[in-house]
């Protein structure tokens, strides 16, 4: 017996299918996010880096994270993937993964932010490399 | 700390405004002029240690920025501690008479010199990014320049006119210029990689600072050479202490801003992003 289409998806993916492509997604935006962090810590200071991540959170908070999510913030992720349409899901991403280089840019410069994300999309699994050249979460500079 | 560049650039400024009305109306003499500039020197060298060591601080313990900035404020020490030994030879042999040079705080200022050069070295090589090709011959070109300029415009004639330059002299001479200028040019590789960061903000006082030790302590080299050089004496003397402190402060207000690193205000953001645009 085969499962209804999921209502979160609209019937293009079925419901493990799209479970699958939100907790990817969720993990490609998770390894910006500690990439930038990172790199910010390591060239700026800790408190930098916390007032990097903290300024991510007030955007998500302002861009209807929770409405969209349920998850109470971004930090939630690491304990839980989102349950909605992944394409509405990778769309939600695109838009904080630009603020976030953004952001990173303004901290690092443009050079420094571009040898970061080189070397974070060279770290990145191969299942997650094909999604980012799919979806272009962290363009590749 | 916020970052409000404003107290430390009056504090700089006040500091180098200062030493140049001593040197203009030199109240009391040339002895109070030379207590206080070097008073100046050492609290200003002390003050970039401080904060220094207070930006390495910032850094998590297994950061190799953490041991940049340390090796920053142990350099910086270093140099206060010979700022202190010269005012005490100063002082100790009394206004008129001549200052052993090299002196023993000579070996203190260019022991320090490695720390800050190590530094960074470190600094740069943690960034983990090259320049282009274009921007290093760039900045090789110009410090080779530089080098070109001090080293054949002072130093070269002062050892080829007269046979009889102490080695030690001119040995400290070059080491200075040298050690200097190598600061100064890794420094400003750092900038070329960050200066459109906020993170880059320190390194262009440092880069400033280190420039005007490079030409102060070449200056200086020269000056004793040529028998001019006595604190509030001449115009040349006066511009090679002043440049001097400069220096200092500079590269404390360099230590200052990475200690002091912020983030803009989210409007200050959209502000900046639309006078990009």
């Amino acid at each position: 017996m085969t499962q209804p289409p999921s209502r979160f998806t609209g019937g293009l993916h079925s419901p493990e299918a799209n479970a699958a492509e939100c907790a990817d997604l969720s993990l490609l935006f998770l390894a910006l996010r500690a990439a930038l962090s990172d790199a910010i810590a390591r060239t700026g200071g800790r408190a930098l880096a916390l007032e990097f991540d903290q300024r991510l959170e007030a955007y998500a908070g302002e861009h209807a994270w929770h409405a969209l999510t349920g998850l109470p913030s971004l930090d939630a992720l690491r304990g839980r993937v989102p349950d909605i349409d992944c394409r509405m899901l990778l769309t939600v991403y695109q838009d904080y993964s630009g603020y976030a280089r953004q952001l990173a840019g303004r901290l690092l410069g443009d050079q420094l932010l571009r040898s970061v994300i080189r070397s974070a999309c060279m770290k990145l699994p191969s299942n997650l490399a094909e999604l980012n050249a799919r979806t272009a979460m962290i363009p590749y500079a | 700390m916020r970052e409000s560049l404003w107290p430390a650039r009056i504090a700089a400024i006040g500091a180098v405004a200062t030493l140049i009305v001593l040197n203009a109306f030199q109240p009391g003499g040339a002895a109070v002029l030379e207590l206080a500039s070097d008073g100046l020197y050492a609290a200003t060298a002390l003050l970039g240690a401080v904060l220094a060591f207070l930006a390495a601080s910032r850094f998590d313990r297994q950061v190799p920025q953490r041991r940049v900035w340390s090796l920053l404020g142990i350099g910086l020490l270093l140099w206060a501690l010979a700022e202190l030994m010269w005012t005490y030879y100063q002082i100790g042999v009394g206004v008129g008479v001549d200052v052993p040079y090299p002196s023993p705080a000579d070996i203190v200022w260019a022991v320090g010199t490695a720390p800050l050069v190590l530094g960074v070295f470190l600094g740069h090589r943690s960034l983990g990014v090259r320049l282009s090709p274009r921007q290093r011959l760039a900045a090789t070109g110009a410090y080779a320049i530089l080098l070109t300029l001090l080293a054949g415009g002072l130093l070269v004639p002062m050892f080829f006119s007269q046979p009889g330059v102490p080695w030690a002299e001119a040995l400290l001479g070059v080491y200075y210029l040298i050690g200097d200028l190598t600061l100064a040019f890794i420094a400003t590789l750092s900038l070329g990689v960050l200066w459109d960061g906020l993170v880059g903000r320190p390194w262009l006082p440092i880069v400033i600072g280190a420039l005007l030790f490079a030409l102060s302590d070449t200056a200086f080299t020269y000056a004793v050479w040529i028998g001019v050089y006595s604190t509030g004496a001449n115009l040349l003397s006066a511009a090679i202490d002043v440049s001097s402190l400069a220096a200092y402060t500079a590269i404390a207000v360099g230590a200052y801003r990475q200690a002091s690193l912020r983030l803009p205000n989210p409007t200050d953001l959209h502000k900046a992003s639309a006078s990009r645009a």
